[in-house]
């Protein structure tokens, strides 16, 4: 009894060869096709790119080196006076009073629930788009 | 069109912005497939279009079939799938061959159809009345087709287009990842696993003889 292998299945497939519809398809896909635009395709573009976030990232970090040596450490700067009142009140700033789980919980959760969504919107957009 | 912007967050991070622009352009080199064709369809000559439609409907036509396994199914599919391409002409940079990326059109939109009708109550292709193209009722070619399919409709629909893009289409294993979307591993494995059942179903259905006969006239 053959055993049929890689050759025999390719040689029994290109000789049974392409399915032919029962009419032809031609005229009504040229039909459809005549009432068709040709779309621009979409692409997904971050707003903020990755080089715009490091530079915001590094400007930041500049911002507050030079807001600190300013200020001076442990000192106050007069020429600076908005400066005083900026570190004063990074300072004062206190945690939410309340239990601490829970907010920690609810934070998590809403983040982990904007991340899926985000997620789940993008893989849904890459499905529709060729 | 005026450009819109959603925004959504993405996580801590990120924001993105769905933005139509222009996208990639096509490359006219030769080297891209049927660069000068589709060239002139995205000109405004939607008649060229006539030619790919031409090259490539069986193709599609039996794609769309071995998926949905039902001629009215496959037919509206195909349909489909041409307009979509067409639609979605300028998105094709030439990164695979135009085949490919044709059928990864046809496959999605044949299995969207397959959803769609599963709700509504499934309907497949009597095999006795399976149609005969033109001059090939009776024929060799024919009737080896239609056991073929008898056997190919006892597999799993993603298996047998797995089986008839490999050995039909002559595509490769990366070619086929593209067009169904699986991964490598996976269509290695279903390939093997269908190779082996389909030879199974063969041998059952049709017995060692006629099998045999049929191996000789391939």
């Amino acid at each position: 009894m053959p055993e049929m292998n890689d050759n025999d299945l390719r040689k029994l497939f290109q000789a049974a060869g392409h399915a032919k519809p029962e009419r032809d398809l031609t005229n009504r896909i040229m039909a459809r096709v005549a009432v068709t635009r040709i779309a621009e395709p979409v692409v997904v573009a971050p707003l903020i790119s990755k080089r715009a976030w490091v530079t915001i990232a590094i400007a930041t970090g500049l911002f507050f080196l030079c807001a600190l040596s300013l200020s001076g450490l442990g000192g106050t700067n007069p020429s600076f006076p908005w400066m005083d009142r900026l570190l004063d009140g990074v300072a004062q700033l206190k945690m939410p009073e309340g239990a601490w789980p829970q907010w920690t919980i609810g934070f998590s959760v809403l983040a982990l629930f904007f991340a899926l969504l985000g997620h789940y919107t993008e893989r849904r957009m890459r499905k529709t788009a060729f | 069109m005026p450009p819109f912007i959603r925004q959504r967050l993405r996580g801590p991070r990120f924001v993105h912005a769905f933005v139509t622009v222009p996208g990639p352009r096509l490359v006219t080199s030769p080297l891209v497939d049927h660069a000068p064709l589709i060239a002139r369809i995205l000109e405004g000559d939607s008649r060229a279009y006539e030619e790919l439609v031409r090259q490539y409907q069986h193709m599609v036509y039996t794609v769309c079939h071995r998926v949905l396994r039902n001629t009215e199914d496959a037919e509206e599919a195909t349909q489909d799938s041409f307009v979509k391409a067409y639609q979605h002409l300028r998105g094709f940079t030439g990164a695979s061959k135009f085949s490919t990326w044709l059928f990864s059109i046809a496959h999605r939109t044949a299995i969207s159809h397959g959803r769609r009708r599963r709700t509504d109550g499934e309907t497949v292709d009597e095999l006795t009345q399976h149609p005969a193209a033109e001059g090939d009722s009776g024929s060799s070619h024919g009737e080896l087709r239609r056991q073929l399919d008898l056997a190919l409709n006892l597999l799993p629909a993603d298996d047998a287009s797995i089986l008839s893009y490999f050995y039909l289409e002559d595509l490769s294993v990366e070619e086929i990842v593209t067009v169904t979307g699986l991964g490598a591993s996976n269509v290695k494995v279903k390939l093997h696993r269908a190779r082996k059942k389909l030879a199974e179903v063969m041998e059952r259905q049709l017995g060692p003889e006629a099998r045999a006969l049929l191996l000789n006239d391939a």
